[in-house]
């Protein structure tokens, strides 16, 4: 089985699941490539290091005349080594786009000519998007994955925005049901493509840590909360730092510390100023999955407000990993998981945006340490039963061999 | 005599609806004459004062030699002065790129004949601080928004710069007592003065309504996180919810309409929320006066200027309570305040003047009553005149 994970910019801090993703169908014996850009963020993923061969980084387009040297090069070298490949390649592009933009289209996909893979996993339907011509010309299948920008907002005013990719697709993996939902609703995604839901994952590893819980309460010793997010619109800090504004009007004791780097990081400062909470807030900035682990082990309490995801079908990940650590969470969740969530006594699910119902939901774990111990252990069992790497590897490999088969059940 | 002239530096051409407002109030007095440094193409039109194309980074490089050689042949006449502007140019630059950018800059303005010069936005004054000092010119400042009460908790460095610019200002406009009281908190000794800005009250007046069921709400910002979009439509979604109807309208672009978008969806409100992008002021004037209520939960403000024009149009304003927005509005008379970022006050508020149509009513006549009373052009004109004249007496 060849497969090439298609992303953006490799391995990036704030989409570990794709490194995990790589390194778990590499021990699977998987024959998996990646292609992407180089991110400068290689530093902290050491255990991708031994497999940076199989990386396939695309060259930068700055300095434009160093790109178009190595423009040149490419064209030659591939037009010798796959003539028919590289003719079928400019036969199907140029009509779409015109000759420059197939040149420009060439840099950044000529690896597939190498590569000849079976199956391309583009990890977000908007590089799918831009890439979808290749399943024409290297007969691949191809698979989209639905992970929440791309169709949750990305040029959401354009119905049809994703109407030729969806043409082009075999598959679509999903984190959550609700996605695909709203892509029929909102992104004339067709019923008649396959979809698969793979949840996030953690590695086993992290479920064996051990955790052990404060006695803190707000009153005898401040309460460490913990977010771990983007500084982005998608996180709803702000109402998140609205609910803390109310803790602290209630006479709670906490710190805040937030993992995290993002456009919206002169918004976190400044609402921490205008709200009189900055002396409660710690922000970290970007840290290391390692240094993450150490905060999610000492904190009472995970909270994050997302504009959409699920605790119960663990996304997003941070949440997940919360769970896995046993570290009780309270976030948002849709209407339809809420009486699960809670009859499962997992997290507390919260309105997203509801400051009120947010700080509500903080003060009751804050005030209960048995409370949070008892979600915290069921949390940890939660994710053990349905959110392992070994499963997720496990389905993912169902899902390529499902694909690769041609069968649409 | 000659009358004093006022330049005002640094104006993005064309300018916004507020900056091009003051320059025609200020345009029409007698008591000084006005000229205009402008970024931009400016087009030849005849105005009433003296507009003076500037360089800007923006402009390519070749066209910036060419205007860099332009001042230094102007230069060849005053010596000493351009050897001078070369040096301190060269004393606050850290490389050659920032040197022919910043000694440009200066040369732009160096030769000019002015009395006072007045920089609309404060942020920019430090950079021409150096060259103001050596010319021992007289300065103003204008102090609006997040560059008093969002960038100095950014940055130490900025704030200290502010310091500097707010120490050595002859007077220093503010557009709200919120916004003076920021700007002592820098530097306590701060010679300001609020002028609140003005609505033309002829362009945004009020228009009989018919009775409609539902209530007609409007948001209307730039679309970026200080003007909370997404808590204005979890809003409309809570009024609905409480057994509300009616319709929201948005009036603004930037990086967060797609998060309007998708919050819209998510909420399931997009049937009801209309988004109709960026307007011109008459036609915002229009539809202000087709809407019951303007719902703004802003995070940083110095005084929206559309919460004049709301009332004006009257349209209750239901503001977020931050910096100056409390400023023209009396609580429950001419409008309602909430607390920052709380998502039930202003929905119930919303609910309120729906149940309440008498009120409603009674709230929109106060609105354009306050307006009038303290909030017109020739109020503006009146104080900023008075800030000039302060400055240059």
């Amino acid at each position: 089985m060849k497969i090439v994970l298609y992303t953006y910019h490799f391995p990036r801090f704030s989409e570990t699941f794709i490194a995990r993703q790589f390194l778990y169908l590499l021990e699977k014996g998987v024959d998996v490539h990646i292609v992407g850009y180089r991110s400068d963020e290689l530093s902290l993923f050491p255990e991708v290091y031994p497999h940076i061969s199989r990386i396939h980084y695309l060259p930068s387009t700055r300095p434009r005349w160093k790109s178009l040297f190595i423009l040149l090069y490419l064209l030659v070298k591939n037009l010798l080594s796959h003539p028919i490949i590289f003719f079928k390649y400019f036969k199907t592009t140029i009509p779409l786009y015109g000759i420059i933009n197939s040149l420009k289209k060439f840099y950044i996909e000529y690896p597939l000519f190498d590569l000849k893979p079976e199956l391309v996993h583009f990890e977000y339907i908007s590089i799918a998007r831009e890439h979808f011509h290749l399943k024409q010309i290297f007969g691949f299948k191809a698979i989209s994955s639905f992970r929440g920008h791309g169709v949750m907002y990305v040029e959401i005013d354009k119905k049809d925005f994703y109407k030729d990719t969806f043409k082009h697709i075999d598959a679509v993996h999903t984190l959550e049901n609700h996605l695909v939902e709203y892509a029929k609703k909102y992104r004339n995604f067709p019923s008649n493509i396959l979809t698969y839901k793979i949840p996030p994952a953690v590695p086993e590893d992290l479920l064996s840590l051990k955790r052990e819980y404060s006695k803190r309460d707000g009153t005898n010793a401040p309460c460490m909360i913990l977010t771990v997010a983007r500084l982005h619109w998608t996180k709803g800090y702000e109402y998140i730092l609205k609910s803390l504004s109310i803790l602290k009007e209630r006479g709670l004791k906490f710190e805040y510390h937030i993992v995290g780097v993002g456009p919206l990081k002169e918004m976190v400062i400044y609402l921490s100023h205008a709200l009189k909470i900055n002396d409660n807030v710690v922000l970290h900035g970007k840290l290391a999955f390692s240094e993450i682990v150490p905060l999610y082990l000492s904190s009472d309490v995970f909270v994050l407000t997302q504009a959409w995801g699920t605790i119960l079908e663990g996304s997003p990940n941070a949440v997940l990993e919360a769970l896995s650590l046993g570290l009780p969470v309270v976030a948002g969740e849709y209407e339809e998981n809420i009486e699960l969530v809670n009859k499962y006594k997992i997290a507390l699910p919260c309105e997203r945006r509801d400051p009120e119902d947010i700080a509500n939901k903080l003060e009751i774990l804050i005030k209960n340490p048995d409370l949070r111990k008892e979600i915290g252990t069921n949390a940890r069992k939660y994710v053990e039963k349905h959110f392992t790497l070994t499963k997720q590897a496990e389905e993912f490999f169902k899902f390529y061999t499902k694909v690769l088969k041609g069968d649409k059940s | 005599m000659k009358k004093p002239i006022i330049f005002i530096m640094g104006v993005d051409w064309p300018p916004t609806t507020f900056i091009k407002r003051k320059i025609d109030i200020l345009s029409h007095t007698d008591k000084f004459k006005l000229m205009v440094g402008a970024y931009g193409k400016v087009p030849k039109n005849s105005y009433s004062f003296k507009v003076i194309r500037l360089p800007q980074i923006r402009d390519p490089l070749m066209i910036r030699v060419l205007w860099l050689l332009k001042y230094l042949i102007i230069g060849i006449f005053h010596p000493i002065k351009t050897l001078n502007i070369i040096n301190i140019s060269k004393q606050y630059s850290i490389n050659k790129k920032q040197f022919f950018n910043r000694l440009l800059k200066y040369l732009s303005i160096a030769f000019l004949d002015f009395d006072v010069i007045h920089f609309e936005w404060v942020a920019y004054t430090s950079y021409f601080l150096p060259l103001l000092r050596y010319l021992n010119k007289v300065y103003t400042v204008s102090i609006r928004g997040r560059q008093i009460t969002i960038d100095p908790l950014l940055s130490e460095e900025y704030k200290k710069d502010l310091y500097e610019v707010l120490k050595g200002a002859a007077s220093i406009h503010c557009v709200s007592k919120a916004l003076e009281n920021e700007t002592k908190k820098i530097y306590k000794d701060a010679r300001t003065k609020v002028v609140y800005n003005g609505v033309d009250t002829n362009l945004f007046k009020c228009k009989e309504k018919s009775a409609s069921s539902e209530l007609n709400i409007v948001f209307i910002g730039n679309l970026i996180w200080k003007k909370g979009i997404d808590s204005a439509l979890f809003i409309f979604y809570r009024f609905l919810k409480k057994g509300g109807s009616g319709k929201m309208y948005i009036i603004g672009d930037g990086d967060e309409k797609e998060r309007m978008y998708s919050t819209m969806n998510n909420l399931g409100i997009s049937h009801n929320t209309f988004y109709l992008g960026k307007k011109t002021e008459k036609e915002v004037a229009e539809i202000l006066m087709d809407m019951d209520a303007l719902l703004l939960p802003s995070f940083a403000e110095g005084l929206a200027n559309v919460i004049l024009e709301a009332m004006a149009t009257c349209t209750v304003p239901i503001v977020s309570n931050v910096h100056g927005n409390s400023e023209p509005i009396k609580h429950k008379e001419n409008g309602f305040v909430f607390p920052l970022l709380d998502m039930e006050k202003p929905a119930s508020y919303l609910y309120y003047l729906y149940t309440h149509p008498d009120v409603l009513s009674k709230m929109k006549k106060s609105g354009r009553k306050t307006v009038e009373d303290r909030f017109t052009l020739s109020n503006m004109q009146k104080g900023h005149i008075e800030f000039f004249e302060e400055v240059l007496v």
